[in-house]
């Protein structure tokens, strides 16, 4: 193959146009078809045909600008060792990536692509914005060239754990495996309350898609429902509430099935690897120095059973996926012990102080989900003074909630690690090591500076950790030292 | 202070603290920036708004659009203000080894990356921004979240200063 320049700053190939000029659309359509619709539900049909007609040219046209400006602008070369792509006819974008910075290149190619032969190249750097990291349409010759040339610095780095991966099958130990007693245990042990209330909202929607088809009698229908239902009263409710309890158990169950059937949990090397599914079998390998936090909680189901559903979480590059979010149900106490001493060492957090949240965190909680919304709904009491009780319930219940929630947020601190309780109901855990620090945010309102309080939040590549409500000096002496850990650690983090 | 470690953390005697006071001030053209932002924000809501009274067939009471607007205003002008009043607390600090950006006089927040953890570096300039020469640098870092770094309102020539240095740093350091 002959050598391509990659000095000279280039457009992407032109028949790129093409595939901009699709993929701009589509993202058009995507986002205006809600206007349209209305004009097509209007009823005179002289105007609809003209108005859709003129809308769809209309678009077709600003699309086509669209696309041609945007190919235009849309530039990138290799300089100094980084890669630059200069992009936006509106708001100009430069991006500057150093190569060693790449974590992965791929190359892609969709149907569409293979017929106008071009191909996406797609660049991981393990930071964010990574669907601003993608050229869509470079001719193939180039596009190869330019994935062997920006991936070239990552051969040397990587062969070590290319040898963890040829010798996959031999040493693999068997940390757990579900059974189908396990299963069972897992869907009860669900939250069915969030899914009965999901399930709920979703019926409700439906409900308005029916209301929408049936308009005229609906009324007559609700009116009717309505009767039945203050007629026979508390049972039907409970009747009701008892179903959605039901079909929320049900689809748990089921979920819990395909996701989990026969999840077989494996440690070999330097590596776990997770084979689980019904219908779709995955298969994952995550190397420990991917890993960056773990995250465990049980709640009062699962606390009877001793179970606990642990989430391995990994670097990612879209915190959106959580398909990088790795879900381990029904773990033993033992399981995880033993998770903690491969990734983080021996537990020598066990013996450092709990240092727990300010009381300020239970007052702001009882204020902001009990109080506030008993006085924004207090005019109500103006029409029937007896709605008084269920708010004052409310707002016991809330300052139950608060209490729990306080009890749980704590954390515990050694020189290389944290561990950060947090919950209400339920109980979660979340540790991760310091030289995985990615940015750390130090917040405190302006009430809470006279408290002497304030939160902070560790990010690392997989997420954060939150420390909600501790006091100002322990907040900002962790904030200093994790900076001056994570700038003098040797370690990589990743 | 100390004892909150425990006897296993060495903490370093003086541990490099950053402190409020060294931080440099956002470049004032952006508080206009931020007038104008927002002005054409709640231009466009309160025209919208108006659209909707005089779609709406229902007889609405008269003095709705009066408390509505009246909301509205009081609204914008606290923003306004807020964000006057706390503009001076904007600023951002370049440490040896980090960088941060502070902002916040009810909420204050203070946001921190060292330098061996930046993944790329970004300059943005908008429509608006251009006319008056100011940019932004975003930095990101793995796993990237909404919650990266981001200092707006940079003299165009101090953000290409920036940049240059950042990505100088991030490419030397390995």
């Amino acid at each position: 193959m002959n050598k391509i320049d990659f000095n000279q700053p280039r457009r992407q190939s032109i028949k790129g146009l093409v595939l901009i000029f699709f993929q701009e659309g589509k993202r058009g359509i995507k986002i205006f078809w809600p206007a349209i619709v209305p004009v097509l539900l209007t009823k005179d049909l002289n105007n609809k045909l003209l108005i859709v007609g003129l809308i769809l040219l209309g678009g077709l046209i600003l699309t086509l600008l669209h696309a041609i400006l945007y190919f235009r602008k849309f530039k990138f070369h290799i300089e100094n060792q980084q890669f630059i792509l200069r992009k936006g006819y509106l708001n100009r974008k430069v991006l500057n990536i150093p190569l060693d910075r790449i974590q992965n290149v791929n190359t892609n190619q969709s149907v569409l692509q293979q017929f106008l032969n071009v191909m996406t190249v797609e660049i991981d750097t393990a930071g964010s914005a990574k669907k601003e990291l993608k050229i869509h349409a470079l001719s193939k010759s180039i596009a190869v060239e330019l994935a062997l040339n920006l991936s070239s610095h990552l051969e040397a780095s990587q062969t070590d754990n290319s040898d963890t991966k040829k010798d996959s099958n031999s040493d693999e130990e068997e940390i757990l495996r579900l059974g189908n007693r396990d299963l069972l245990k897992i869907g009860i042990s669900q939250n069915h309350l969030r899914t009965a209330f999901f399930i709920f909202l979703f019926g409700l929607q439906f409900l308005n898609k029916l209301q929408e088809y049936f308009e005229d009698k609906a009324d007559e229908y609700a009116r009717e429902l309505w009767l039945f239902l203050s007629q026979s009263g508390w049972a039907v409710i409970g009747i009701l509430v008892l179903f959605f309890i039901l079909i929320s158990f049900l689809y748990s169950m089921i979920r819990t099935l395909i996701l989990f059937y026969d999840l077989r949990f494996l440690k070999l090397n330097k590596s776990y690897r997770i084979v689980s599914g019904l219908l779709n079998r995955r298969n994952l390998l995550i190397p420990f120095r991917k890993i960056q936090q773990i995250d465990w909680e049980t709640g009062p189901i699962k606390k009877l059973f001793g179970i606990y559903r642990v989430n391995i979480r990994q670097a990612t590059s879209d915190l959106a996926a959580k398909s990088k979010l790795i879900e381990l149900p029904g773990c033993l106490i033992s399981h995880i012990e033993l998770l903690k001493e491969d990734l983080f060492g021996s537990d020598h957090l066990k013996n450092q102080p709990v240092i727990h949240s300010s009381r300020v965190y239970f007052r702001r909680n009882w204020f902001y989900f009990g109080w506030l919304p008993a006085v924004l709904i207090s005019p109500v009491f103006l029409f029937e003074w007896l709605y008084v009780f269920p708010v004052l319930l409310w707002i016991l219940l809330m300052f139950l909630y608060s209490r729990f929630t306080l009890r749980k947020s704590y954390f515990q601190i050694s020189n290389d690690q944290i561990r950060v309780s947090s919950g209400a109901i339920s109980h979660k855990f979340k540790q991760m090591e310091f030289h995985k620090v990615q940015h750390l945010e130090f917040r405190q309102s302006i009430f809470h500076k006279k408290q002497g309080v304030a939160s902070l939040k560790i990010g690392n590549a997989s997420g954060f950790i939150k420390i909600p409500f501790i006091d100002e000096k322990i907040a900002k002496t962790i904030h200093d030292y994790l900076l001056y850990y994570a700038e003098t650690s040797e370690k990589f983090w990743m | 202070m100390t004892k909150d470690f425990s006897n296993s953390v060495i903490l370093p005697d003086d541990l490099p603290a950053i402190k409020p006071s060294e931080f440099n001030p956002i470049d004032r053209k952006y508080l206009k920036l931020i007038f104008i932002r927002q002005t054409i924000a709640w231009i466009i809501m309160i025209l919208s708004g108006l659209l909707f009274f005089l779609l709406a067939k229902e007889d609405l009471p008269n003095f709705l659009p009066w408390i509505l607007g009246g909301i509205l205003v009081a609204i914008y002008c606290y923003s306004i203000i807020i964000t006057y009043i706390s503009f001076p607390y904007r600023g951002y600090l370049i440490r040896e080894k980090d960088i941060a950006y502070k902002r916040g006089l009810i909420k204050f927040k203070l946001t921190s990356i060292p330098f061996s953890r930046i993944q790329h570096v970004e300059l943005i300039q908008g429509v608006i921004a251009k006319q008056i020469n100011l940019a932004s640098i975003k930095i990101y870092t793995a796993g990237g979240s909404s919650d990266d770094l981001s200092i707006p309102g940079l003299p165009i020539e101090t953000a290409k200063q920036i940049r240059e240095f950042l990505t100088g740093k991030i490419s030397s350091d390995e």
